[in-house]
């Protein structure tokens, strides 16, 4: 079964359109969703989980329409953690399980109580008191402890140092050992999508650009250094962009669809987000 | 809703409770001249849920109850059923005061009959403002509330000065009517509940 299937999703503001946006993310895998700011990362998470509503498409999670009345149920089976930890400043630890065991059905105190212990998280503590990491572990905990099938991060992991960074992650890979958990993790930093991820979507401008593997994302591409004529030697079908300079050029491939005397270089998400944002030739 | 009233309650108890405290005790001492306590009852009944609205926007907890498996006639009816609980508890505190502090501790039929006429004031208020906050948020919506007590204030005014005796609590009329004016007030403010929440719903897009 498709943990997330989503068909056209559209949505529109003055002077942002989201724009038919369509994939479907088999249950058990991490989705990375990319995008530079003001892409529609977070737009696409409130809409998916129809805490705005679309203007146009069907969205489904774990197999219900977001927009049917059985949706509600269907949230019991979903985390969320937004980019800010948006709970009362005056709220502690303690008090935040209180409301959440109110809130789920399946609240594990237990569990939470662990996610406390482990990152280190004061129970008496005021929200408003904690600095920006303890602030999203105590979101993370919270989403967690309800043995939720589905998490949707919206840039959870940005503005914390490399450690937390690092075991939050981790904490979202053990998460997806149960492989009918899914995660999908918006964020724009490549570097962690491409450590956890199993899919990449790239969000630009409004528009769905790529919906990959990551794996076959990393084989399908390459970094390429050649001069001006060994450009032009180029099937224009297998250049998606090109870095030009004085003195030569760099180019993404399509690894298949070039000559194999063109000698590649390894490539990695980052270099293939920045290629395509830029839209083809950018002069250095 | 169980989880909203306690978190509503958990924020009104650590960021207002020494206004609760105030409150409480103005609502409890009478004031036959300027009617202080009722004034208090009506503040409780209106600026305590506003409040817990205005620290709910501040903290942009809607964005995330959004995300919650909340639906949004709970998380409206909330509003409205913690209103109702703060303004029975001025109610309250008003009550125990009339019996402390009336002639052989006994409240006159008109005091009491005031207070449910305060308590339909309140009904009809939230009826009113509620909705507003809910499309407007509390930030913009406070800037209209302002004007409405204001117009509020002169209607009565001028209604009190070219009425008069006809108004007033010793008119023998007026004293049993004052259930029937908090039931049609009551009807009233559940009336307004879908309203609030269609206007939730166009704000939050």
């Amino acid at each position: 079964m498709n943990a997330i299937e989503c068909h056209d999703l559209t949505k529109t503001y003055q002077g942002f359109t989201l724009d038919h946006i369509t994939f479907s993310l088999p249950a058990g895998c991490i989705l990375g969703l990319v995008g530079e700011n003001g892409a529609g990362k977070s737009t696409t998470l409130r809409l998916l989980m129809n805490a705005i509503s679309r203007d146009g498409g069907q969205v489904s999670l774990l197999g219900t329409d977001n927009q049917s009345p059985d949706f509600l149920q269907t949230k019991q089976d979903i985390g969320v953690v937004l980019d800010e930890a948006c709970l009362p400043e005056v709220i502690t630890p303690r008090e935040l399980g209180k409301l959440m065991s109110l809130t789920y059905t399946r609240w594990d105190q237990t569990q939470y109580d662990q996610y406390l212990a482990q990152f280190s998280i004061p129970r008496e503590k005021k929200f408003k008191e904690f600095s920006r990491g303890m602030k999203m572990k105590l979101a993370i905990a919270a989403a967690l402890s309800h043995h939720p099938k589905l998490l949707l991060l919206d840039e959870a992991t940005s503005g914390l140092d490399p450690m937390v960074r690092d075991e939050v992650l981790e904490v979202f890979n053990d998460f997806t050992r149960d492989e009918s958990h899914t995660v999908v993790l918006s964020s724009h930093i490549v570097s962690d999508l491409e450590k956890i991820c199993d899919y990449i979507a790239f969000l630009h401008k409004g528009k769905l650009v790529l919906f990959e593997e990551k794996d076959l994302l990393l084989e399908e591409y390459a970094l390429v250094k050649l001069s001006q004529s060994q450009l032009a030697e180029l099937d224009p079908a297998a250049v998606v962009g090109v870095k030009e300079g004085p003195y030569g050029a760099e180019a993404l491939v399509k690894r298949g669809l070039i000559p194999g005397h063109f000698v590649t270089e390894h490539t990695n998400l980052e270099d293939i987000i920045l290629f395509l944002a830029k839209d083809g030739k950018q002069n250095l | 809703m169980k989880a909203l009233l306690y978190k509503d309650f958990c924020v009104l108890w650590k960021q207002m409770k020494y206004i609760l405290f105030l409150v409480a005790l103005f609502c409890l001492i009478p004031n036959q001249a300027l009617n202080l306590s009722l004034f208090f009852v009506i503040y409780a009944g209106i600026m305590i849920p506003m409040s817990l609205m205005a620290y709910d926007e501040r903290a942009k907890w809607d964005d995330f109850a959004a995300m919650l498996p909340y639906s949004t006639r709970s998380v409206v009816f909330s509003r409205y059923v913690f209103g109702w609980g703060a303004a029975l508890f001025g109610a309250l505190m008003n009550v125990i005061g009339l019996f402390l502090f009336s002639p052989g501790h006994l409240p006159a039929g008109k005091d009491l009959a005031m207070l449910l006429y305060v308590l339909a004031v309140i009904l009809v208020a939230q009826a009113l403002f509620f909705p507003y906050l809910f499309r407007v948020g509390v930030e913009k919506g406070r800037i209209y509330m302002m004007f409405f007590c204001i117009l509020i204030l002169i209607l009565g005014a001028g209604l009190t000065a070219l009425l008069g005796e006809a108004l007033s609590l010793s008119s023998a009329s007026l004293i049993p009517a004052a259930p029937v004016a908090l039931l049609l007030a009551l009807g009233l403010c559940l009336a307004s509940v879908p309203v609030a929440q269609r206007q939730l719903l166009r704000r939050v897009g």
